[in-house]
This record gives structure tokens, C-alpha cells and sequence, in this order.
């Protein structure tokens, strides 16, 4: 260290700081025990899995991704299928509804 | 004063600061009283000269050890590479900005709480004019220190006062090594220009008490 700056240092160390205080460590606890309850105690899962993806963002998106399939395939399995015949022959498709009129003309198109 | 750096990271029985927090982790708040009580003082200090309000220095640095206290018991808390102390500092820097800012929106009432508790700092012990003359240079020092960009405030309580390495104020500043010197020569620059008077009083001799008029 330059001589200058040893005497600035001298200089500066002019300046104390007060001490802490005997209360310190006491007023510490006390402020934890107010404030920090749900912190001590173990957090509800959902919570502990949040904090643990906001923490990764990549594994966030991977997870959401996996999280759409998973419920994807799942409604795919599980909504029961109407056989497309059944469907033809439902009242709603019958030739003198807008609906069957509309259907009736995609099929001749289709001819 | 005591130097602060070069003992940081190791206890008198080679628990490392990080070795500490594991057991804080785990949930024993022993551990805690240990790294709170080897780091309240340069803590305390370190906000101290950064605010220049003992009971707001107080007040924050209590702050701070619910914080890291909160921090490391959270289940994502893991351990950084730098040193504990330049998290801790980081945290303390963090806390004391955040004051700050607060402070210049609210100069009102920051004014009120430096009045009511403005009997804190330490009491005096020497004659009155030594103590004037002390105080003097104190407050000059204070103020000097107070003139100076905030990121060369930090370089130079940390490097002056706690006698962290340049490596771990780099940490706690999230910048190079070569950046904290060059802070820190600028700020002792500043400051020995600033206080050259103080500092050619610092170094004669003290003045022989009673002679004369």
C-alpha cells in the first residue's frame, strides 16, 4: 500500500461505528419468531414444487410441456367416442335441418 | 479495529461459514447464533457508514439476519460459489439501498427517526476540545464518504473498513476484480482531496494542552 494511502486509511479509521447492542441476537430471534412462522415450518407441497420450478425457468417449461401432454392424452383416452354412424343417423342431421341441408350439400360437393 | 477479512470463513474449530449453514438448514439455530455473532459487528459497521444512522443501522442490520435467517431455510436455498460473507454483504448492500431510496422519497420522516434516536452512537470519553476536534473530523470523514457514487462508497467501507478482499467485493458487487480497484483508487482519491486538511492535521503531533492565551 502507498504511504498515502496508509495515512488516508489512519484518517478514515477516525471514524468509529457504534457497537451492537446486548440486545442484538434477542431482537434478531423475536423478529424471526414474528415474522417467519410458515418459514420454520415445513411448506405444503405445492408451494416447495412452485418455488422449486420459479428457481429453474427451463425445467418450468419442460414441466409445463409434459403437463399438456399428460392431460392431452388423458382426455383423449378417457372422452368415449360416438361411432360416426350413430351420429349420421341423429335427427339433428336429418335432410330438412340447416344442419343436414349444410351437411347434404358438402357431401354431393364432395361427388 | 479489529481486521475482519481474513478471518471470515473459518471458526476457531475449522467450521466453515457454509458448513454453518448446512446446520441452519438442517434446523439448528445454534448454528446461527454462531454466524450471527461473528458477523453482527462488521455487519452493524458496514450499514453504519453506509447510512451514517446508528439506530436505522441498527434496525437494518437486524433485518438482514431475519433475512438470510429466512433464505437459508428456504428449501431452494443453495449455497453460492463466492464467499458466505459476500452474500452476506450483498444482502446487507441490498437492505441498505433499498433504505435509501426510501429515505430520499421520504425525507420527512427519515429526518424524525435521526432525531429520536440520535443518542446511539457510542459515548464519549475524551476532553471537550479533543472530542470536538474528533468529532469534527468524524463528521467530515462521514460526509466525505457520503459525496462518493454509491458503488465506490460500498468498494471502499468494504476494503477500508472490513478489509474484504478485492476477489469477495467483487461478489458482492457482481463486477471484476479490476473494476473494485479502480473504484477504490478513484474513492481514496477523492477522498484524500477532500480531506486534505484533515489529513495534514492527523498527522502532527496532538497540540500540548493548556499553554498559551
Amino acid at each position: 500500500m502507498k504511504p498515502d494511502d496508509q495515512r488516508l486509511q489512519m484518517l478514515l479509521r477516525a471514524w468509529k461505528a457504534p457497537e451492537p447492542r446486548a440486545d442484538f441476537e434477542a431482537n434478531v430471534w423475536n423478529r424471526i419468531k414474528q415474522q417467519s412462522v410458515e418459514a420454520i415450518r415445513p411448506a405444503p407441497l405445492f408451494f416447495v414444487v412452485r418455488e422449486w420450478l420459479v428457481s429453474r425457468p427451463a425445467w418450468t417449461s419442460a414441466a409445463a410441456a409434459a403437463a399438456g401432454l399428460v392431460i392431452g392424452l388423458n382426455m383423449a383416452f378417457a372422452i368415449p367416442h360416438a361411432p360416426v354412424a350413430a351420429f349420421m343417423n341423429s335427427p339433428l342431421l336429418d335432410s330438412r335441418t340447416v344442419a343436414g341441408s349444410y351437411l347434404g350439400l358438402l357431401t354431393e360437393g364432395a361427388r | 479495529m479489529v481486521p475482519f477479512g481474513w478471518m471470515a470463513h473459518r471458526m476457531p474449530d475449522g467450521t466453515t461459514d457454509w458448513d454453518l449453514v448446512e446446520r441452519i438448514k438442517a434446523g439448528d439455530d445454534q448454528a446461527f447464533d454462531l454466524l450471527m455473532g461473528h458477523y453482527k459487528r462488521p455487519l452493524l459497521h458496514f450499514i453504519y457508514r453506509m447510512t451514517h444512522d446508528a439506530s436505522v443501522a441498527d434496525d437494518l442490520a437486524q433485518d438482514v439476519f431475519v433475512r438470510v435467517y429466512q433464505n437459508i431455510r428456504k428449501p431452494s436455498f443453495r449455497r453460492t460459489p463466492a464467499a458466505f460473507s459476500s452474500w452476506l454483504f450483498q444482502v446487507a448492500r441490498n437492505a441498505t439501498l433499498d433504505h435509501l431510496r426510501w429515505r430520499k422519497r421520504h425525507p420527512s420522516e427519515s429526518l424524525a427517526v435521526m432525531d429520536e434516536h440520535g443518542e446511539a452512537i457510542p459515548a464519549r470519553t475524551r476532553s471537550a476540545p479533543e472530542e470536538a476536534v474528533a468529532h469534527e473530523t468524524r463528521e467530515a470523514i462521514a460526509a466525505s464518504v457520503a459525496l462518493l457514487p454509491e458503488d465506490q462508497r460500498t468498494v471502499l467501507l468494504l476494503a477500508e473498513y472490513e478489509d474484504l478482499p478485492h476477489a469477495e467485493i467483487a461478489d458482492v458487487l457482481k463486477c471484476s476484480v479490476k473494476s473494485v480497484e479502480g473504484r477504490l483508487f478513484r474513492a481514496r482519491r477523492f477522498l484524500r482531496h477532500r480531506l486534505s486538511q484533515f489529513f495534514h492535521e492527523s498527522l502532527q503531533p496532538p497540540a500540548p494542552q493548556g499553554i498559551g492565551k
